[in-house]
Order: C-alpha cells, then sequence, then structure tokens
C-alpha cells in the first residue's frame, strides 16, 4: 500500500451549471509530496482543492485518498485537512481553542489533546500565544494558527489554499521557507494552491499547470522550466521569448527546425510535431548571448537593436527590438559585464545553441 | 471601530477640525436629541416627580413624600399565596403582576425565539436570490395597525372562532374549548406574533455575517452539520439573538393593550395595573410608583442577564 498514491484522480469533471470549471482531470499525487496546483486565477486549482476537500463533490470521475473512494464521504470525515485563504480562524476562540477545534472530533483524551495542541504551537513557533484571542493575532499568526489547526489532526494530506497570498512580500519568503521545512518534518503529503509561479517553483516536488480548467503539464520545478510541453507553460513558467514559424523538418534525434518571419531556429522539439505544423521556438533570456556578428551558419540567429538595459547586479536585463519582425526579446546576461553592449546600439545579433532552445507547437 | 476611534480622540480639544466635526455630529444628532429630550427624558422625569407626590381625592398633595413606595413594600404577617409562592406584602398586587409579567413575557420571548432563528436561518443560509422580498414579505403584518392584529387573534382563539368553529365542523369537539381566550396563555401568543418579526431581523443579521468558509473549516476539522451548528453558528449568531430577545423582552414586560384585549381577567400583566391606577382608581402617583420599580427592576434584571453571560466578552470577540 506504501507505494501506491495518496491521490489518485480519475476523470474529475466539475460543472457549475451550464459552466465546466474542470475537464477530465486525471493524475496521481505521491506519498509525502509538496505538490502544487498553479494556475491563473479562474483555472480551476482552488475547485479541485475544495473537491479534494471534500467541500465540493465533482459532477463525473472518482477520486481514490489512500486507496479509498471519496464519492459520497463528506468533508467531516475524509482524512484531510485544509489551509483556507482567509484562514477561517474562529473568532469566538482563542489560539488553544482554534487548535483544538478538529482534536475535539477525535477519541483523545483531554491531556493528550493538550499535548497535542502543545505541541503543534511549538510547531508554528507560537509558543506563549495559546491564550490569545483571534483578533489579536497579525496576519502571520493567524497563518500559523490555521496551519497548526490543520497539522494537528494529523491527516494524510494537507490542502493548503494560496495561504502566503495574504502575507506582505517579506514574511511571505520567511513563511515559504518554513513551509518547506515543516513538510519535511512532518513528512505528511502537503497539496498546494497557489497562482504565483515562483513560490510554486520554489516550494513543491512536482507542480501541475493549469489553465482554463485542463490540466497542461505536470512536472518538477526544472522540468517545467527547461522542458515546457506547451506555449501556455512556456509562457507561465518564467519568461520566455517566442519566435513562431512552420516546422520545416523533424530529426529522428529528437531535433526540429522551423522557418518563420524572425529567421530559421533549431531546437529540441515536442514529439508529435510534423513538417508543415505552426510551431514557436522557445528560448529562455539567460541563454541567449549577444553578439557583434552574424552567426556563421544563419541559425538560430536574429539580428536585433538593443532598446534598454537594466543592471540589477547579480544580472542585467535588455530589452532588443528584432529588426525583421519588430518583436521585443528580452536577454539576462550575467555580472560579467564584457557581454553588455553599448546603450542604443543596432546592428548586434543574437545567437544560441540549438540544444539551448525548443520547439514547441503554437 | 474601536481602533478607529482612538486616534481621533487624542489631542482632540485643541484640533479645530475635529471640534468641527464633532459640532457636526451633534447637529446630525440634535433632531433625534430634541425629540428624546421632549418625548422620553422629560415625561420619565414628570414621572419620578410624581411618584413622590400623593394623590388627595380629586386634588394632587404636592408635598414630598416616600409613601407610594412605602406602600408597594409595606409587608403583613398574612402573605398573600399566589401559585404556591407566599407575597408578604400588605398590597401585594403590584408584585404579583410583576412576577406574573416577568414570567410571560419571558415565555414569549422564548417563543419569539424559537420561531424567528429557524426563520432567520432559512433567509440567510438557504435563499440565495431576492433576499429583500424576503424581508418585505416579513414587515407585511405591519401594514396594518396592531390593534387589528390583537383583534385578529380574537377571532381566531374565540369561543366561536376560528379554531373553535374549524374543530367542530372536522367533529373533533362537541362543544367549543373555553381555555384558548381570555388567559395568559392568550396574552403569549398574541404577544408572540405581534414581536416575531423584529426577532428576526437582528437574528438574520447576525447569521448573515458569518462567514462561511468558517463553517468549511468546520466540517473539514471533522465537525457533523449539527455539532457545527452548535460549536461555530450559534456561538457567533449569540450577539444578535441576544439582542433580539431583549428587544422582545424589555417592552413585553410592561405591555398593556395586549392582556387589556386578550388577556381578560386572569390575563392581566403590570401594564394594566398602572393603566388602572392612572385612569381608573385615579391615582397617578402610586401608578407612577409602580411604573418607576418596573422600569428599575427590568433594567436590573438585563443587566444581570448580561452581565451573566459576559456580552461584553462576547461582543469584542467579533472584531
Amino acid at each position: 500500500m506504501t507505494d501506491a498514491p495518496i491521490i489518485a484522480m480519475s476523470g474529475l469533471v466539475k460543472r457549475f451549471g451550464t459552466l465546466t470549471v474542470l475537464h477530465d482531470i486525471t493524475f496521481d499525487i505521491e506519498r509525502g509530496e509538496f505538490f502544487s496546483l498553479l494556475g491563473p486565477s479562474g483555472c480551476g486549482k482552488t475547485t479541485l482543492l475544495r473537491i479534494l476537500a471534500g467541500i465540493e463533490q465533482p459532477s463525473e470521475g472518482t477520486l481514490l485518498i489512500d486507496g479509498q473512494p471519496m464519492a459520497g464521504v463528506p468533508a467531516n470525515r475524509r482524512p484531510t485537512n485544509m489551509v483556507f485563504q482567509s484562514y477561517a480562524i474562529f473568532p469566538h476562540l482563542n489560539v488553544e481553542e482554534n487548535i483544538g477545534y478538529g482534536l475535539r472530533n477525535m477519541a483523545l483524551s483531554k491531556s493528550e489533546a493538550a499535548a497535542r495542541v502543545a505541541e503543534a504551537l511549538t510547531l508554528v513557533k507560537l509558543e506563549g500565544l495559546g491564550k490569545r484571542n483571534a483578533h489579536q493575532l497579525s496576519g502571520g499568526q493567524r497563518q500559523r494558527v490555521a496551519l497548526a489547526r490543520a497539522l494537528v489532526c494529523r491527516p494524510k494530506v494537507l490542502l493548503l489554499d494560496e495561504p502566503l497570498s495574504a502575507l506582505d512580500k517579506k514574511l511571505r519568503e520567511e513563511m515559504q521557507l518554513e513551509l518547506r521545512a515543516l513538510q519535511r518534518t512532518v513528512g505528511i503529503t502537503f497539496v498546494f494552491v497557489t497562482h504565483d509561479q515562483e513560490e510554486a517553483l520554489t516550494l513543491s516536488d512536482r507542480i501541475a499547470v493549469m489553465d482554463k480548467g485542463h490540466v497542461l503539464q505536470i512536472d518538477s520545478p526544472r522540468g517545467l522550466y527547461e522542458r515546457p510541453e506547451s506555449r501556455t507553460v512556456a509562457e507561465f513558467i518564467g519568461s520566455m521569448n517566442l519566435f513562431s514559424g512552420r516546422v520545416t523538418q523533424v530529426d529522428p534525434g529528437g531535433m526540429a527546425e522551423i522557418d518563420g518571419p524572425a529567421g530559421r531556429f533549431r531546437g529540441i522539439a515536442r514529439p508529435g510535431l510534423a513538417p508543415g505544423d505552426a510551431a514557436v521556438a522557445a528560448i529562455r533570456p539567460e541563454r541567449i548571448r549577444i553578439l557583434r556578428a552574424a552567426p556563421a551558419d544563419g541559425i538560430n540567429a536574429v539580428a536585433a537593436a538593443l532598446q534598454a538595459s537594466s543592471y540589477l547586479g547579480d544580472r542585467s536585463l535588455h530589452v532588443l527590438v528584432g529588426t525583421a519582425t519588430g518583436q521585443q526579446i528580452t536577454v539576462q546576461s550575467g555580472p560579467a559585464a564584457d557581454d553588455t553592449p553599448e546603450g542604443g546600439a543596432a546592428g548586434l545579433w543574437l545567437g544560441w545553441g540549438a540544444e539551448a532552445g525548443l520547439i514547441l507547437p503554437g | 471601530m474601536a481602533f478607529a476611534s482612538v486616534p481621533a480622540r487624542a489631542g482632540s480639544q485643541r484640533d479645530p477640525a475635529i471640534l468641527r466635526r464633532r459640532m457636526a455630529g451633534f447637529g446630525l444628532l440634535s433632531p433625534a436629541l430634541l425629540l428624546m429630550v421632549l418625548m422620553l427624558a422629560l415625561p420619565v422625569m414628570a414621572l419620578i416627580l410624581m411618584s413622590f407626590w400623593t394623590q388627595d381625592g380629586f386634588e394632587l398633595d404636592r408635598t414630598f413624600t416616600l409613601e407610594n413606595y412605602r406602600q408597594l413594600v409595606a409587608t403583613t404577617d398574612e402573605p398573600t399565596i399566589w401559585f404556591g409562592i407566599p407575597f408578604p406584602f400588605a398590597y401585594p398586587v403590584p408584585a404579583i403582576l410583576m412576577l406574573k409579567s416577568l414570567a410571560m413575557s419571558l415565555v414569549a420571548t422564548v417563543a419569539v425565539i424559537a420561531v424567528a432563528y429557524p426563520m432567520a436561518y432559512f433567509m440567510a443560509f438557504r435563499i440565495t436570490r431576492h433576499k429583500a422580498l424576503w424581508i418585505i414579505l416579513i414587515t407585511i403584518p405591519f401594514w396594518t395597525s396592531y390593534l387589528l392584529r390583537v383583534f385578529s387573534w380574537k377571532i381566531v382563539l374565540g369561543f366561536n372562532g376560528a379554531i373553535n368553529s374549524g374543530l367542530k365542523s372536522l367533529g373533533l369537539i362537541e362543544e367549543p374549548l373555553e381555555f384558548l381566550l381570555y388567559n395568559p396563555t392568550a396574552v403569549v401568543i398574541t404577544l408572540a406574533h405581534a414581536w416575531v418579526a423584529f426577532a428576526i431581523l437582528p437574528i438574520y443579521v447576525s447569521l448573515e455575517k458569518i462567514d462561511r468558509t468558517l463553517l468549511e473549516a468546520a466540517s473539514d476539522l471533522g465537525d457533523s452539520r449539527l455539532k457545527r451548528f452548535f460549536r461555530i453558528t450559534l456561538p457567533l449568531s449569540a450577539p444578535g439573538t441576544i439582542a433580539a430577545s431583549l428587544l422582545v423582552f424589555i417592552p413585553t414586560v410592561g405591555d398593556y393593550v395586549t392582556p387589556a384585549l386578550v388577556g381578560g381577567p386572569g390575563g392581566t400583566m403590570i401594564g394594566s395595573l398602572v393603566q388602572d391606577l392612572f385612569l381608573k382608581q385615579n391615582n397617578a402617583p402610586l401608578g407612577a410608583a409602580v411604573s418607576i420599580v418596573m422600569m428599575l427592576i427590568i433594567a436590573t434584571l438585563v443587566s444581570l442577564f448580561l452581565w451573566a453571560i459576559g456580552y461584553r466578552k462576547l461582543r469584542s470577540r467579533r472584531a
């Protein structure tokens, strides 16, 4: 049993009236994973989380948690607990009573429950604040109470609905690290909903990128960044320069070439592309080099003029305009200033190796 | 709210802008304030003053005396027994009627809350569209006069009224039931019906304000729907429910129209006595003293009640 996925979703569909917010969601979440659902607002990620929690029921499909079918199992009988976006701290109870809320529904002795509340307070670093009332807490403290209240029940899966979005940037970054450390400590599977790709990349073992009710890609942060499978994912994760065109050649070795208004591009191809298909060449800003002269083979070469540069200390960002198409291209260079061109310089060339770029269906 | 007023208070004595704003506040308040002073504070003061006078035949004796109050608390060795409770007063009628009024109002209040709470709950949690329409529907009884509504209860409960003739035509009873009208039960039913709409609104507002994610969180933490109601919904709606109970309890203790119309001899309340003293027995000073004592007793009871349930704490936690 221990190797079986903790959550198995198969063909989950959710409709609100005539509106379908989730289409055929099928994937597994492994035991002990920090798994993120990432997507823009309205992509269905929160609805999916609420289906896992049992607050919403799927219109179609099956959901197994720890091997048990969840159809007809209400939220209060599921082995999941949730940290709500608004934290949902009970205003008429103090911190201890909030954290101990779920324990009252378990067959625990008073002393055992008290010990677990104390342990949870220590875990989220709120020792000594147990008697505080809910309205005396700061945003960060409320977040910790919500976390402790869910963890104290020792769920098999902890569901987190954008728990950091209400915090300011500095506190959010601190809490990201703490959350990651906490997940390692308790070893519980975390399912984390966020619209912040940086947050998802920082925290997760695996990420499901969602858009308009579909799961576009499930991969590790590195996989999503380096091998996006679609244009949408490529654009959503980090920043990406895209050059459109049509496939001219597909090599058996997994490379492909496209030809478009901006030039000819070669890169690692998504399987399934055939000559004649519309496609885009995708290249990350940090993989582009700024050259003074045209590369010899004329592939992955774009003539451009520098529009603006900003120096950021550890790196510099350059915005260039392609000579042929007028499109903006972002290039990131390292701290060494040697490849930084003079401001306003025209007649520059951008180039990159074939292995650095991707050819995606577009 | 409390937080917002703190900085405004600091150093407010000198700052002309704040002073001006305060004066504007008084300006807004003054029509109501004027009305309250003229129609409430002055009459109450007159009532207090009168309670220290005495009636001498058709004349008022305006010498200051505590005679009226002495009369209300004067004891005797032969207590009057009412429902097994001994009242050791020489003039026991006010004390008996006071206790009876409190008991009847309490029953009416409990009945009102028992009817109003489910209604308010339904409106807050089950109605998703046309909420305003429902609120308007609740006010429909107020479109007709209170007297008419009390009279309609006479028609419903009367000897040849709706209930009796209905039961008779169904063949369930031979003779009309006489216990329906002219007794304390009729008063309680009429009061409960008359006040239920006033109770629905405050309860509805406090239920409506409850953040729905709190209920989701409670379910997520293992509460069944019933448990969740008792652990979250009920405590969070307590301020509104308490406000509603007071809104019903305080005015009904002193009501006299309802007992006069549907109470009969057994359904009299303290308000009936005050009216009787003022108008029939021509003893306004004693009537004033009874009124004052009644107000003091209600105020004391309400304060004790609020203190006992920790109302301050309840309210501060909602913030």
